[in-house]
């Protein structure tokens, strides 16, 4: 399965949020739905080829009303290892200029005043600093109007082109556009699943 | 699921005790130690800013009321002050001001946070809610409890006196030298110790309810209800405990260590 990207809908949010934690390792047992024959095999063996190392892009972005952007996209790594964070920091430039922004348009700016689109760049961009084996993408398409959705596939080819032997899984409440998700295996029927 | 991945991340009461003695190290860490000068901030410079008038006012009071209504010299007066302030309600007072001004506010930031999901994609990120909020937060308010106490302390008894000097038929120096032979290094050993006990489990209970911990979460205005409820029951309950403890009674008398 290396390199594979695959989608998979999840039908309820506490259904979503059991799969992302025990991807992140925080619970040891798979439970609902997902402890089911037809998805554990295939889960489980994502979980161990990513051992560990899963960053989670949010649908809301993941971001702290009392951090500004900057300081939320960089939380993660100045949490983990601070002696990174300047190297984080040019990443970051690099990821938001490949993105088609610029870092100032970010610098010191008030949780409250972003758009969705632009807490979901920066919870993409907090995401791929922690350079994840599996980046788990949650609901990225959803709520957004057809350009952002376009300019949300061009941050997924940008994580395959970065890390090409590294795999994407996208986590919906329903599924997504498939021209959005070119390339994705579905890993679950939708229909079983919804 | 959303509530029991923040839940689960720290245990309740019991365990959190013990959770935020280890994790202590997590200070160490860059953005921790900005929540800790922020809810520092918040907590102590806050509610200084509010004490000036009353803890001197407090001070004047206990004087006058002695001098005055009970007749009494100004060895009496300032014996009871530094029995009152001192010992009993400076800490009181102080912890009151942290859990009005700084608990309620903190509790509802937390529960806030817990219900737009912060909590949650703080854990799911890899960050622990008890590194990452529950041990600055607890120790914020440790510490400015001391601050405050020890602030009050001052603006009460100096104030006090001062003020007591200037309206009464009293001497500063007067004052002030009964004030030194009365205090001991003990009351000052009392009022830290008590001060840090009253600032740790305000901070605990703050954590807990506002975050949810340990059980089943609350909406805001409850989770905020039940701080301060929980507070002040908390350190009724420490009071009561550590003047046993230290000088065998309690309950203003009503409890007595056996002899």
């Amino acid at each position: 399965m290396t390199g594979t990207c695959f989608k998979l809908a999840a039908p309820t949010r506490p259904a979503r949020d059991a799969l992302l934690a025990w991807l992140m390792g925080l619970e040891d047992t798979l439970s609902g739905i997902w402890a089911e024959a037809r998805y554990a095999g295939v889960l489980a063996e994502l979980r161990a080829a990513a051992g560990g190392h899963v960053a989670i892009a949010f649908e809301d972005g993941g971001l702290l009303r009392s951090l500004d952007a900057w300081q939320n996209a960089m939380l993660p790594v100045a949490f983990h290892d601070a002696q990174e964070l300047e190297a984080a920091g040019w990443r970051a430039r690099g990821i938001l200029a490949a993105a088609g922004h610029r870092p100032k348009e970010f610098a010191g700016r008030a949780d409250a005043t972003l758009s969705l689109y632009e807490r979901r760049l920066l919870g993409f961009v907090k995401a791929m600093l922690v350079e994840p084996q599996l980046l788990v993408v949650d609901r990225l398409f959803e709520d957004l109007g057809f350009e952002e959705s376009r300019a949300v596939a061009g941050w997924l080819r940008l994580f395959r082109s970065r890390y090409p032997l590294r795999r994407i899984l996208y986590v919906g409440l329903t599924e997504a556009a498939p021209e959005l998700l070119a390339g994705f295996a579905p890993l679950i029927s939708m229909e079983k699943v919804q | 699921m959303a509530a029991s991945v923040t839940r689960s991340a720290v245990p309740g009461y019991g365990g959190l005790l013990w959770d935020v003695l280890a994790h202590l190290g997590a200070l160490g860490r860059e953005p921790v130690r900005e929540v800790l000068v922020r809810q520092m901030q918040r907590a102590g410079v806050a509610t200084l800013s509010a004490l000036v008038v009353r803890a001197a006012g407090i001070g004047t009071l206990i004087i006058a009321y002695t001098v005055y209504v009970l007749a009494a010299d100004a060895a009496v007066a300032v014996r009871i002050l530094v029995w009152a302030v001192l010992r009993e309600i400076g800490p009181l007072f102080a912890v009151i001001m942290l859990v009005m001004r700084s608990g309620t506010a903190m509790a509802a930031e937390f529960a806030l946070m817990r219900e737009r999901g912060e909590l949650r994609a703080l854990r799911l990120s890899g960050i622990r809610v008890l590194d990452y909020i529950v041990v600055p937060t607890v120790v914020a308010m440790t510490v400015s409890n001391l601050a405050i106490t020890v602030y009050f302390q001052m603006l009460a008894v100096g104030g006090g006196m001062l003020i007591s000097a200037l309206l009464m038929d009293v001497t500063l120096h007067e004052l002030a030298e009964h004030f030194f032979n009365m205090a001991s290094v003990w009351d000052l050993v009392y009022t830290v110790v008590k001060s840090l006990g009253f600032g740790f489990l305000v901070g605990m209970v703050v954590c807990v309810q506002g975050l949810g911990l340990g059980g089943r979460p609350v909406p805001m205005p409850e989770a905020v209800s039940r701080a301060v409820m929980q507070s002040f029951a908390a350190v009724l309950a420490f009071n009561a405990v550590f003047a046993y403890l230290v000088f065998g009674v309690a309950f203003f008398g009503i409890v007595r260590a056996p002899s």
